[in-house]
């Protein structure tokens, strides 16, 4: 009989380290809307475990359409309007825009939505592309084919890994009394926002409506102990931070609806990246000087910026620490399953086929023959040689690809760390209410909130503080408020004062 | 001559400049020795109607906010000199005259509380006399806030809104001096005679500027010509689009222009040295102005500056002027006397004969400003170009083309100098300043823009604007460039698929609903009591929807030129993510504020002619048979 937990398998041990699991599937596009669809697919509210209705979220017709792909094919239960157009048609009708019972421009319609799909998600199949989430309307779970050879699409787990779930019980219901208020005002916003009165809400109800009613999906064990894991103790920080954030972006004075989903899609993935750092931190017990990621706005060569050069040390050194926090924790949990008495160590282990399973048998055959509890290094040393040969990095992965698809990331053989102006958006959104504040103290912020270093202030403490000339940070930190004066984001008022977020903070649009 | 050998003028805007070390008279409180040569003040519009209500009596609070450098301590000085008092040195609350206080800033007191108390007590003095306070912002509201006076913090709210308010019972007047623009008419021309005016400027023992040889007295010189002054106030303009202009940093951007760094020392003695080699065009106001002689670094301190940067004066080709360049025998007489021809009635000799330089490089030369550094010596803008184009020795070309082109460090090209300098000097030959900023800017529409806010601030007809500015947000928003069907609001979040600055073609938008050009009204932003009390300039304007202040967008130079250029060309435009993220902000209180049209329709921008073309979905009776 198949074993139920691999109590040593990758996903296990980056759950008992961060309390939740992100992968390297897992984008910033993918992990707002699996958020977003749970809101919307429980009515914005927390209903009871048992109850919990699943994210997933079918939406063919319309993802035909906006797709140009027949996510219906091979669907033949039922009719389309009249006997003679069963789904597959309708379907194929749809991705093609043509003329369907006396429809006019579909194709327009179509090269409109095909405008908004997200750029993050338009890789690999159709089945796990997505909209920008903008409308209730428009957002779908992935989809893909039953198998390689069948060609009809079903909704099931492509990149959405569970994560948004939690998330979503984070808004929805709090554990914190702290956040209670902060996640209403957040679910009331994003529930406005995604439900304001549009035109693409119509295409996709009517077009939605035309299918022959299909039953709701069941939901999934793994989907219910998601929902569970937000009341995990050890993510308290974390619910407390997605709440505070995302009831900033959403609670801003100027901006459009869109505008603040889009930088809602960016905090919840630099919150969760961010936790997944700051324990990896902890668990490594990290010096407080290295806690730090330096983001660099320079435009210069490479061999001149010591900021980036810096920034890429900074984000090699996170790297390292959350390899290191999976050895400790690999390590731990030997010592604990050896102190258990356990036997079967290789069943612990997720065995796969070639030199991942020579490698994590010789592992599995070494605890066995220990003698348990044995010295803490022996741990160590055996954890150590399973991270390296099997497939133990999908935590360090899934901060990279969070970061990556925030717009955190920058280079390709060198990568460092920086903000594309939308980010930089979402960081002053998320700070809102403490909106306008000068550059300087939007700096000192950004370190507390995200341990995000760009200026010298914030470099103080660290261990830049010998490394960079507090010349090149300072140039560094006016790079980054000209970049904000250029996006909207920050007003140059004299020669020593920006001031950040005064538009985030306004009620009143148009007003200096 | 003065009988001085340092001219006191040039000491006092070395001291001004906030680009150099020495940069005390940046700030009042130490700028005595500068205030004794300039004189006390420009004559701001505030400091006058300050002085006025000292000297009339009556009683009541004005309070200034406003940003470090917008003029603040020297209007305080402009109300203590009127009643005959000392600015006082503390910024605590002092009472300079009976019944007269001055609190110089409020956020110097130690804690809210005392400021609480301070400010409480001065409103109850203010009953029965004279109080002025300076208040950053942010302390003031939390002060009025913490003492409960909310017609105090509603008449603050207010003046940070529309730039003045006043309240009664007591008087109490605000001003938020971040509204005042040193461009404004009568501001500019105070401020540019301020620092520049003749008396000011009659030389030192033994100066060279009769023989061509003081760049300072030759940028002074200049910057009283009111063609050169409106030029460089356009500059300042589009430099204030991108950041709050402060008197501070103005004042350092023209001193530095017009003084650099130098001394007058150093001057004679390089010129002793080097006779009319010693100083080039690198030393003119025209490229000062633009941060010339900063290194990067500097340079990007300043906002104003580095907004005045971004107009890409120097850096804008333009085939007629850089022509006049490379061989001014067709250019117009005036152009030529620019570029230092000898031929057009110069003085045959503007040094004297020992120090002319001995190749007639410099025989047209009346200044620094139209000579240009060469490793073939100095030599006027004139033979530069001369040496370039008909040149026989390759190394003489390759050293003219290398200053032509390449600048090295924070030293300008020669054609960059050129495009500079006929830019201030020469815009009578190219077709006016109007012309002259189009063809040498990155802004091509600035003096329409200006032209529309002057229109719209006396309520003159702006209907035909209107049209212009729809045809140009439509295009920009939806790639549909016609105003026939009034303004187009797109659904906002199709504006997500539109980058202007992209060459992709634009994809279509679904409508969510239309603005008839009989709603839309263009305003400018400073009207009513902050005209009487600060120097305002009408530059930018305000496109409201039926005249309400939630829905109204700001258009300042930069989104000008994006609609405008989207109207002209209805191609990629060269702009940022600024003007996009303020439309998204724009249109998505549009759509908040208006139910979606009962059609669907779409804005085709391959439709020609452009049109809304109607989606029509397909019908069905009920949900579909299972």
């Amino acid at each position: 009989m198949a074993r139920a937990v691999r109590r040593l398998a990758p996903r296990q041990v980056a759950s008992a380290l961060f309390g939740i699991d992100p992968d390297r599937d897992e984008r910033a596009s993918q992990l707002c809307a699996e958020t977003l669809l749970t809101l919307v697919q429980n009515n914005y509210g927390a209903p009871d475990p048992d109850d919990l209705v699943s994210p997933k979220r079918q939406l063919f017709a319309i993802r035909s359409l906006a797709l140009g792909h027949n996510f219906l094919f091979g669907n033949e239960r039922g009719r389309v309007g009249d006997e003679d157009t069963s789904p597959q048609r309708y379907g194929e009708l749809l991705a093609q825009g043509e003329v369907i019972r006396g429809s006019a421009h579909l194709k327009l319609a179509q090269d409109t939505l095909l405008g908004l799909v997200d750029p993050e998600t338009q890789r690999g199949q159709a089945g796990a592309w997505l909209l920008r989430p903008f409308h209730e309307s428009l957002l779908w779970y992935d989809a893909r084919k039953s198998s390689p050879t069948r060609p009809d699409w079903s909704v099931r787990k492509v990149y959405m890994r569970g994560s948004g779930i939690t998330m979503a019980r984070m808004l929805a219901d709090p554990g914190g009394a702290d956040s209670v208020d902060f996640g209403r005002r957040a679910v009331a916003a994003i529930k406005e926002a995604l439900q304001s009165p549009s035109p693409l809400s119509r295409i996709s109800e009517q077009l939605e409506a035309a299918l022959p009613r299909s039953q709701a999906y069941a939901l999934e064990a793994d989907e219910k102990h998601a929902w569970l894991q937000a009341r995990d103790h050890r993510l308290a920080s974390l619910e407390e931070q997605v709440c505070r954030h995302a009831d900033g972006v959403m609670g801003q004075g100027s901006a459009s609806g869109p505008d603040r989903l889009w930088q809602l899609r960016m905090a919840l993935s630099l919150a969760l990246a961010i936790h997944v750092l700051r324990t990896a931190w902890e668990v490594t017990d990290t010096p407080e000087p290295d806690r730090f990621l330096l983001l660099s706005f320079g435009d210069e060569a490479r061999a001149q910026d010591a900021v980036r050069q810096r920034s890429e040390e900074s984000y090699r050194r996170a790297r390292i620490r959350l390899s290191e926090a999976t050895v400790l924790t690999l390590a731990r949990r030997m010592r604990e399953l050896g102190e258990e008495g356990l036997v079967d160590w290789g069943g612990e282990f997720e065995m796969r086929k070639g030199a991942v399973a020579d490698a994590l048998q010789a592992v599995s055959g070494q605890l066995r023959e220990m003698d348990h509890p044995a010295p803490e290094e022996d741990y160590r040393r055996l954890a150590r040689a399973a991270v390296e040969n099997a497939n133990y990095s999908r935590s360090e992965d899934g901060f990279r690809v969070l970061l990556e698809s925030v717009g955190l990331m920058a280079g390709t053989r060198y990568r460092y760390l920086t903000a594309t102006p939308d980010l930089l958006g979402a960081l002053v959104g998320a700070l809102s209410a403490r909106m306008p504040m000068s550059s300087r103290e939007f700096f000192a912020a950004i370190r507390e909130e995200w341990g995000f270093v760009v200026n010298q202030e914030a470099a103080a403490g660290t261990s830049l503080a010998g490394q960079v000339d507090g010349a090149e940070l300072e140039r560094n930190a006016r790079r980054a408020e000209r970049l904000m004066a250029d996006a909207g984001l920050a007003l140059g008022l004299s020669d020593r004062t920006t001031v950040v977020g005064e538009r985030a903070a306004r009620q009143e649009v148009g007003r200096p | 001559m003065s009988g001085h050998d340092e001219l006191p003028v040039v000491t006092a805007l070395r001291s001004l400049s906030v680009f150099s070390a020495d940069q005390s008279a940046a700030y009042r409180e130490h700028a005595g020795a500068a205030v004794d040569v300039l004189g006390p003040d420009a004559g701001s519009k505030l400091g006058r109607w300050v002085s006025g209500w000292a000297a009339g009596g009556t009683p009541g609070m004005v309070v200034l906010t406003g940003n470090a450098g917008t003029g603040k301590t020297a209007v305080a000085e402009a109300f203590c000199r009127t009643v005959g008092a000392e600015l006082p040195a503390e910024d605590v609350p002092t009472e300079v005259l009976p019944g007269r206080w001055v609190v110089k800033d409020l956020s110097g007191l130690p804690d809210p509380r005392a400021r609480e108390e301070t400010l409480g007590d001065l409103l109850e003095k203010a009953i029965g006399g004279q109080v002025f306070v300076c208040a950053n912002e942010g302390v003031l509201r939390d002060t009025l806030e913490s003492l409960a006076e909310p017609v105090a913090l509603s008449t603050l709210e207010s003046a940070l809104r529309q730039g003045a308010a006043r309240a009664q019972n007591p008087l109490l007047t605000v001003v938020n001096v971040n509204r005042q623009r040193p461009t404004a008419d009568s501001l500019w021309p105070a401020l540019m005679d301020y620092l520049f005016r003749e008396e000011l400027w009659g030389g030192c023992d033994g100066c060279p500027f009769e023989t061509g040889g003081c760049p300072m007295r030759s940028n002074a010189e200049k910057l009283r010509r009111p063609d050169v002054r409106e030029q460089l106030r356009l500059l300042v303009r589009l430099g204030a689009g991108e950041a709050v202009p402060t008197l501070r940093e103005v004042l350092a951007i023209l001193s530095w222009a017009a003084v650099g760094g130098r001394t007058c020392t150093e001057v004679k003695d390089k010129f002793r040295d080097l006779g009319s080699e010693a100083f080039t065009a690198t030393d003119a106001y025209f490229t000062r102005a633009v941060g010339g002689g900063l290194s990067a670094e500097v340079a990007e301190r300043s906002p104003l500056l580095t907004g005045m940067r971004a107009a890409g004066l120097g850096e804008v080709t333009d085939l007629e002027i850089d022509g006049w360049l490379r061989d001014s025998t067709g250019a117009p007489s005036g152009v030529r006397e620019l570029a230092g021809d000898p031929l057009r009635g110069a003085s045959s000799d503007p040094g004297s004969s020992d120090v002319v330089a001995p190749r007639s490089a410099l025989a047209g030369s009346r200044s620094p400003l139209d000579r240009v550094r060469t490793l073939q010596g100095a030599m006027t803008f004139q033979a530069l170009g001369e040496m370039v184009s008909t040149d026989e020795d390759p190394t003489r070309v390759e050293d003219g083309l290398d200053a032509l082109v390449t600048s090295v460090g924070p030293e300008a090209a020669g054609q960059s100098l050129w495009r500079e300098r006929v830019f201030f000097e020469g815009s009578g030959y190219v077709g006016g300043p109007a012309a002259a900023a189009r063809r040498l800017l990155d802004y091509r529409h600035t003096s329409e823009l200006i032209d529309l806010a002057r229109d719209a601030a006396a309520g003159r007809d702006t209907v035909l604007a209107i049209r212009e500015l729809v045809r140009g947000l439509n295009f920009l928003v939806t790639g549909f460039s016609s105003a026939d069907e009034g303004l187009v609001v797109p659904d906002p979040a199709c504006l997500f698929a539109r980058d202007p600055g992209s060459f992709r073609p634009a994809s279509p938008s679904l409508v969510h609903s239309q603005v008839a050009l009989l709603r839309l009204k263009v305003s400018v932003p400073d009207q009513g009591l902050v005209e009487e009390l600060l120097d305002v300039d009408h530059s930018e304007v305000e496109l409201s929807v039926d005249g309400d202040p939630a829905r109204v967008l700001r258009i300042r130079p930069r989104m000008y030129e994006a609609i405008r250029e989207a109207a002209e060309f209805q191609g990629p435009v060269g702009q940022g993510v600024a003007e996009m993220n303020d439309l998204r902000g724009f249109y998505g209180h549009l759509a908040a504020h208006s139910e979606p049209e009962d059609s669907l329709r779409v804005a085709d921008p391959e439709s020609q002619p452009p049109a809304l073309v109607t989606v029509g979905l397909p019908h069905f009776t009920s949900a579909g048979a299972p």
